[in-house]
């Protein structure tokens, strides 16, 4: 139980939203379930609509059931995703409650689990065209081309007209949302943090279900909170991990127990459920347009192209500066089987953090959604916490002699 | 008209028999982009004399092998196909003297952007043989597929134990084995990792030149955004090749290549219908195969590549008035259609076991995709792109090709892709199950057998079971 009282409120609130949601639209409302962070929020909100992220991780069976619906070889969470579709269409309450399905294509798998899901589920979703590189002029031409669309087909599908005035208020919402979660970050990283990396994490994961404005109210609530008791927190010697790669969706718990279990603590990510979700998202002004550039803007992700030098690429260099800005002992890279777009990039991130970095404890964790691996994965995370450890207390020792 | 022959055996080399060479040299040579002709004697002397020294393990008489002549020659113009085939890295080093560049790109689009800029495309399977053309120069069999496994080893550890093994031959170019001069690939056709591919030689290859045609998954013509999207990538395509090259592409050169490269495509398409419409096979499927390939990417050269398809449409014209029948095909052969990408079971081991290869959805389509040939030739290219039938949703995609297939008198449909494909492998089932649906046939095979020893038996296993099903007999010994 946490000591944070808004912390349980957030808890409670997320147990409850599911049965809040399915009243919802016995009253007429209509849900839009997305998946991707490239999904324009602002635009959903704004037109009334609930927005619910549903993407989920973790779970075995979806991911086998997904397997027979695509093929053993794609990414784990694309099976899964297939999974949860082909099996729990009706029965999970966040898919059952979901109007209209939407998916992007920055991930090109995701193009094919909407081609899945429209042939055996009869699903047919929004589909928002990301292209490869929103740096270039013409792909950002493209993107500003598909968000209009993507409202155009959301108008479409829920009979309702975007006013200005709505979108408006939408991107001030999320405005806001978005500083409460990156103010609330800082504190987790702190020797003495008031609140965990975890039960941010799990405030991040909140986000996607809540009422948006109720969220944000508890975001303000939590932060006071937070503010508070942060002189009185107890300091945390655990080793300091960077978490970076391929999605960690809600469900997937496995390696955050195990890191926790062998006396780590997380204390900065590049996770599009987490930090990336907010990080560097900045919408200017309040117009269909203004959206897609502030998505354009952000932090790219991995699915998406980059061939300028490493040095140049913002991905890589986000992650050096989360390492020294959040005091990180350790990286552990975590990719999902046949989630290339993570896996390619491992050993070049590798090298590229090893350059800036000095011997930088590096560790990539590839695994996918078993049971049948977690000892290996549970050996391999907790003698890497020990190397971070030894290697932390030999860089303290060296700085300590060099004073003397 | 050539009655079957069968090639002589030499040191466990096949040869042409002498037989033949009267006939062939009787057909001329070839002419090439440039102008530059080579006579049938020196195509000749090349494919009896020196391929064979070359390229040991293409010639062996091992009939397990899968990637190697047929036992018997059936076409007098297929010599000219292998010469092609065979000569590819002198024609590429040729070509690079007079200022071409050698591009890695992927299958599917037309050819024509890259032939009209002067660049060389080289898909990735025939860039993992020309990888193999440097690296097994004068090796036989067994040392090729040592030496293809070293590669794929190679790239697996670079990049993912998990990535496609077609990706994995590129260690050849991070090896600097082949003179890649550029990698200019589209992006998100048939394949999602190729962008990746060119992503990671950033780290060994920062001195190569990269650029990324994106076609994106959503190119729906009826958003006027797409296409201009993707019309602007195939102009910076071009400009980042004229940068290497130090040339400028104009209009001309563009239309130029997309003349050569339609009637390349349209005498593809003319020989595989006439193919098709033939009583019993007329050849066996190791030459329809190449033919789809070909007619794909010219083998680097469109009016060399045109000629050769043009008489091998007369010579097969005459085998099908007369009824000839290939002997290695069987009489009741099951005829299947190939679906997926990259990979196909073993031509030979089909015939062998009593089936017949028609096509490939792939290389069909890109067969079908002609380019305008007045206007700007940018907009032109991009138009084919978006009417590619392979790069449809998958439904509508497996649709088209049950409609295909049945053109063509398939018994059934056959599904392949990679072990470690995703994009492929992501549709595979639901390919097979709109075919079934449809009333036809299908099945689902995952192969892992470019080169390694193992697994080509599993896929046949399959493979005849599935030719069995469709009432497929194997031909007479």
């Amino acid at each position: 139980m946490s000591t944070l009282k808004t912390l349980e409120t957030v808890r409670e609130a997320v147990r409850l939203r599911p049965e809040e949601v399915a009243q919802a639209r016995k009253r007429g409302e209509k849900v839009v379930g997305y998946f991707c962070l490239y999904t324009p929020e602002e635009i959903i909100d704004a037109l009334g609509l609930i927005p619910l992220r549903i993407c989920r991780g973790g779970n075995e069976q979806w991911m086998e059931v997904g397997g027979q619906y695509t093929s053993t070889k794609n990414c784990a969470y694309i099976r899964e995703m297939v999974g949860m579709f082909i099996d729990s269409k009706d029965k999970d309450p966040l898919l059952a409650n979901s109007d209209i399905i939407a998916l992007t294509t920055a991930d090109l798998e995701m193009g094919r689990v909407a081609e899945v899901i429209h042939y055996y589920c009869k699903i047919d979703p929004a589909v928002l065209g990301v292209p490869r590189s929103l740096e270039d002029p013409s792909g950002r031409d493209y993107f500003r081309g598909a968000v209009k669309d993507f409202a155009a087909d959301l108008e479409r599908r829920s009979g309702r007209k975007l006013e200005p005035r709505r979108l408006q208020e939408s991107v001030e919402l999320y405005r806001a949302i978005r500083r409460c979660l990156l103010e609330l970050y800082e504190f987790q990283a702190a020797e003495r943090p008031p609140i965990s990396w975890r039960e941010v994490f799990e405030v991040t994961e909140a986000g996607f279900y809540l009422d948006r404005r109720r969220y944000l109210d508890l975001l303000r609530k939590l932060l006071e909170e937070v503010r508070v008791q942060a002189p009185l927190a107890k300091r945390d010697e655990r080793a300091r991990v960077l978490l970076c790669g391929s999605i960690i969706a809600p469900g997937d718990t496995r390696l955050l127990d195990i890191i926790e279990e062998m006396g780590g603590r997380v204390v900065a990510d590049d996770l599009c459920t987490s930090r990336r979700f907010y990080q560097e998202l900045e919408v200017k002004e309040p117009t269909l347009e203004g959206i897609a550039e502030g998505y354009m803007d952000r932090l790219p992700s991995a699915h998406l192209v980059c061939l300028r030098p490493f040095d140049e690429d913002r991905r890589f260099v986000n992650m050096v500066n989360l390492a020294r800005n959040y005091r990180a002992e350790g990286m552990i890279y975590h990719t999902l089987r046949f989630c290339d777009a993570f896996s390619f990039k491992t050993q070049p991130i590798r090298r590229f953090v090893r350059e800036k970095l000095g011997s930088f404890p590096f560790l990539n964790i590839h695994t996918e959604y078993s049971s049948s691996d977690v000892e290996a994965v549970r050996t391999r995370v907790e003698s890497f916490l020990n190397i971070m450890t030894s290697a932390s207390e030999e860089r303290q020792e060296l700085a300590e002699a060099t004073r003397r | 008209m050539l009655k079957d022959v069968t090639m002589e055996v030499r040191d466990g080399l096949f040869y042409f028999p002498k037989e033949l060479k009267g006939p062939f040299l009787e057909r001329g040579g070839l002419t090439f982009w440039d102008g530059r002709e080579v006579s049938a004697e020196e195509i000749w002397q090349f494919i009896n004399e020196e391929a064979p020294q070359l390229f040991p393990y293409f010639f062996t008489s091992d009939l397990s092998a899968t990637y190697r002549l047929p036992y018997h020659t059936e076409l007098l113009s297929s010599l000219k196909s292998y010469y092609l085939t065979l000569t590819r890295r002198q024609r590429t080093e040729a070509m690079k003297r007079e200022g071409w560049a050698l591009a890695l790109v992927n299958g599917g689009p037309p050819m024509d952007l890259y032939y009209g800029a002067r660049a060389i495309p080289m898909r990735p399977g025939p860039m993992a043989d020309l990888i193999m053309n440097y690296a097994a120069e004068k090796k036989k069999l067994q040392d090729h597929a040592a030496i293809l496994e070293g590669f794929y080893d190679d790239g697996a550890s670079r990049t993912a134990a998990d990535v496609c093994r077609l990706m994995r031959t590129h260690s050849g170019i991070r090896r600097r084995v082949v003179p890649v001069d550029i990698l200019a690939p589209y992006t998100a056709m048939r394949c999602s990792d190729m962008s990746y591919l060119v992503e990671w030689q950033r780290a060994d290859r920062p001195d190569l030149p990269k650029t990324l045609v994106d076609f994106p998954w959503d190119h729906d013509p009826a958003k006027p955004y797409t296409g201009k999207f993707v019309a602007q990538n195939l102009r910076d395509a071009v400009k980042r090749i004229d940068q290497l090259t130090g040339r400028q592409t104009t209009d001309e050169d563009l239309k130029r290549a997309i003349r050569w490269m339609n009637r390349v495509r349209k005498a593809g398409r003319k020989l595989l219908e006439l193919w098709w419409s033939a009583p019993q096979a007329p050849t066996c499927s190791k030459l329809v195969f190449d033919w789809g390939h070909n007619a794909h990417d010219a083998l680097c050269d469109p009016v060399a590549m045109a000629q050769v398809f043009e008489e091998t449409y007369e010579e097969l014209r005459e085998r099908v008035e007369h009824g000839i029948k290939s002997v290695e095909v069987s009489e009741h052969a099951a005829r299947f259609w190939v679906c997926g990408s990259c990979v196909a079971p073993s031509c030979f081991a089909v015939d062998a076991r009593g089936g017949a290869l028609l096509a490939r959805d792939d290389r069909w389509s890109s067969m079908l995709m002609d380019v305008d040939e007045e206007g700007d030739p940018y907009e032109n290219i991009t138009r084919s792109l978006q009417s590619s039938p392979y790069e449809q949703i998958a439904e509508k995609r497996a649709l088209w090709v049950v409609e295909e297939s049945r053109k063509a008198r398939a018994n059934g449909i056959l599904f392949a892709y990679h072990w470690g494909c995703n994009y492929q492998g992501a549709i595979s089932r639901v390919m097979c199950d709109v075919a079934k649906d449809a009333g036809v046939p299908s099945m689902n095979l995952e192969q892992d057998d470019l080169g390694r020893a193992t697994s080509p038996e599993q896929s046949m296993n399959r493979v005849s079971a599935f030719v069995e099903m469709l009432g497929g007999v194997p031909p007479q010994a």
